[in-house]
């Protein structure tokens, strides 16, 4: 049987630690950084990233990748761009873009999971074919003029406040994603494919058909995002989108999801995100260097891993001296100096 | 598990409960509370170049540097690491939010993605100028290299005259949205569609996207697929030595002429060893040298930034502002085996 590892041995509280550290550090480099103002611009450029990392972490907990996101995201913003140029009205296009995520998201289950193709390499595919549609679909240069609620809805706030309309969507997004992931008989299903998807079949867990609607839901996902960072940037242009992807694993791997599946929260992929952000928002204010930033991330994301095997190995190794002591019994007459705290971490 | 979903749910809330606490900026008029109402001589001035650590804007960099001895000001550089305008536009917010940066001078990844951030970062009380590449709105002055007619048309009249006025064609272009590019390929074809140049045709546009990589590759399966090309021409200094290269590793120099856009330095071995005849661009240490006059003139109220307002640029001497905000440089410098030692960039 499992057991609970206490609050301070999981990986989430080490991620919100670094949070915490890297908002003191920020504020302490940069009296800019800690105001409402700049928090609202470092938030804004990330929520893309946040919301196509939500159906990403369900996927890659279930043991698939979906590298085409970006695509998708470029797809998205082109096609809104092209209808917007033939004149479709707005909320129309809206749900055509949506539909059309869906249908690049259908073309990507159905290779992975009707044909039974690896999706890293599928989707490896589908990330240049889609790259590809969208500069089609809107060949030379990009798309600006946009109904005037689109660049509201991109450059705006929650009125009275200087809470980016993007931000509103990630929260309103997390919710769902969340209590299915962590409090559903589903979100149980998806882990149990990640962990032994042969295993899960023969419980009776219906993996295909999980597999097919969440590469869906990624695709949907993803073409909303396309909207979102087409109207922050009032912009429409196959360029849009297309350095996202690597942003989005390094947040869902950064937050403790295993890249061989079964394991991940939601909590910890979000504290992923605003730390990435907040590490990337403080080094800009102090005019560090990109190509810096870029090894501080990296390093982040190596580091990461490094931890978080270190965590998992810690973890066994103290369920494994618990187990022990409990298996010879009268642990509380052994004579190991290390056993108070075996017993204290494990409770 | 539940308490992971609470956690999630707590971070957000956090992130949004510390977002509204001064909302009067955003009701508002940002610029009430805006921080550099006073700019004197000793102004910050940020460049933000396309992207980081390329040889052209480092030169630029000198340029600018120079300038900022001159005025008293001071100068840093901030880009993206590729060339990518969501990137780029994140950045500007952040420097829009520095209480230090008197001004900004973008070099544009995209015409229009840059504007809404451009529009916060005036709000925000900043300086803005675009310089090298432009926005579609919110900049106060653009500084052009060079006129656009002048770069098109003297680059297609370099070729066409390398060629005899006849034989297939290629552009080497650096991505199908860069704003300066493509107002430079309609020049071209405009030229090109002129009597004295209907022999030549144009067979293919090819994009580098920045990379050594990606130009290598399409510059080498085009020269497979047109064999009997007569020459290139790259309005992009990416491409340019990776034509060279290719054109001398094939043993194509003076078979296949090639022109462009390019750094003295990254060239002059090509021009010397006779890979090329020539190939331009305009002085781009001066083009920083400029931008910088240009933005700590508008920041500390110096220059008003109105049409037909003059004003001088250190040594770089006189400009005048068109009617469409622009300051523009000069016309193209033409490099050869001859001059080419002349130039440290």
């Amino acid at each position: 049987m499992v057991r609970r590892l206490s609050v301070f041995g999981r990986w989430e509280s080490f991620l919100l630690v670094l949070v915490v550290v890297t908002f003191l550090l920020g504020s302490a480099s940069s009296s800019a950084f800690a105001t409402s103002a700049n928090l609202s611009a470092a938030a804004a450029s990330y929520t893309e990233v946040a919301l196509i990392a939500l159906p990403m972490t369900l996927i890659i907990i279930m043991g698939d990748i979906d590298l085409s996101v970006g695509s998708v995201v470029a797809l998205a913003s082109t096609a809104l761009g092209r209808m917007t140029m033939e004149g479709f009205p707005i909320g129309l296009s809206v749900v055509l873009v949506v539909l059309l995520g869906a249908i690049a998201g259908a073309v990507n289950a159905v290779l992975v999971v009707v044909l039974r193709l690896p999706s890293l390499v599928v989707t490896l595919g589908t990330l240049t074919l889609y790259a590809g549609l969208a500069r089609v679909t809107l060949s030379a240069g990009g798309v600006a003029q946009f109904p005037s609620f689109v660049s509201n809805f991109g450059s705006g706030y929650l009125p009275g406040t200087l809470v980016p309309w993007a931000l509103l969507v990630v929260v309103v997004a997390v919710i769902p994603f969340a209590v299915v992931l962590h409090s559903s008989h589903l979100g149980r299903q998806v882990f149990s494919i990640g962990g032994n998807a042969e295993a899960a079949r023969y419980s009776g867990v219906r993996t295909e058909r999980i597999r097919f609607v969440l590469f869906v839901i990624s695709g949907c996902v993803a073409a909303l995002a396309g909207l979102m960072l087409t109207a922050r940037l009032n912009t429409a242009s196959p360029d849009n989108g297309t350095t996202l992807v690597l942003t989005v694993l390094a947040a869902v791997l950064l937050g403790g999801v295993s890249v061989f599946g079964g394991k991940g929260t939601l909590a910890g992929v979000v504290l992923a995100i605003v730390l990435l952000a907040a590490v990337q928002n403080s080094l800009s204010l102090r005019d560090v260097n990109s190509n810096t930033q870029q090894i501080a991330i990296g390093g982040l994301l190596i580091f990461s891993v490094l931890a978080t095997d270190g965590f998992s190995r810690l973890r066994a190794w103290l369920q494994d001296r618990a187990e022990t002591g409990r298996r010879t019994g009268a642990s509380a007459g052994m004579p190991g100096t290390r056993e108070p705290v075996t017993t204290e971490t494990a409770g | 598990m539940r308490k992971s979903v609470l956690a999630g749910a707590a971070v957000l809330m956090a992130l949004t409960a510390c977002a509204p606490s001064d909302s009067d900026t955003a009701a508002g008029s940002p610029t009430d509370k805006a921080t550099n109402n006073a700019c004197g001589s000793n102004a910050k001035i940020v460049s933000m170049p396309k992207a980081a650590s390329f040889p052209y804007y480092d030169a630029a960099n000198v340029g600018a540097e120079k300038a900022a001895k001159e005025l008293g000001g001071s100068f840093s550089e901030v880009a993206p690491a590729t060339i990518d305008a969501a990137a780029q536009a994140a950045l500007i917010d952040t420097q829009a939010r520095k209480p230090d940066v008197c001004a900004l001078m973008i070099s544009a990844n995209d015409r229009d993605a840059l504007n809404p951030a451009v529009k916060r970062a005036r709000a925000a009380g900043k300086t803005v100028i675009t310089w090298d590449s432009d926005i579609s709105e919110g900049t106060q002055l653009y500084i052009s290299q060079a006129s656009n007619e002048a770069i098109g048309t003297e680059l297609v009249q370099s070729l066409a005259e390398q060629i005899g006025h006849k034989g297939k064609i290629a552009f080497l272009v650096g991505s199908p949205t860069q704003a300066n590019q493509n107002i430079w390929l309609d020049v071209m074809k405009k030229e090109l569609a002129k009597p004295e140049n209907k022999d030549i045709t144009v067979v293919k546009t090819v994009y580098g996207e920045g990379q050594d990589q990606k130009a290598t590759q399409e510059i080498q399966s085009l020269l497979q697929q047109y064999p009997d090309i007569a020459g290139m021409i790259a309005p992009d200094a990416a491409n340019m030595p990776v034509a060279a290269r290719i054109l001398k590793a094939k043993k194509l120099g003076g078979k296949v002429a090639l022109t462009g856009l390019a750094l003295p330095s990254q060239m002059k071995n090509y021009v010397k060893d006779g890979t090329l005849k020539s190939f331009a661009l305009w002085d781009v240490e001066k083009l920083g040298y400029l931008s910088y006059y240009a933005a700590h003139g508008l920041a500390t109220g110096k220059i008003k930034g109105e049409p037909g307002e003059k004003f001088t640029a250190g040594e770089a001497g006189e400009f005048t502002i068109t009617d469409d905000h622009q300051v523009e440089l000069g016309p193209l410098l033409f490099f050869t085996k001859d001059n080419v030692d002349n130039y440290s960039y």
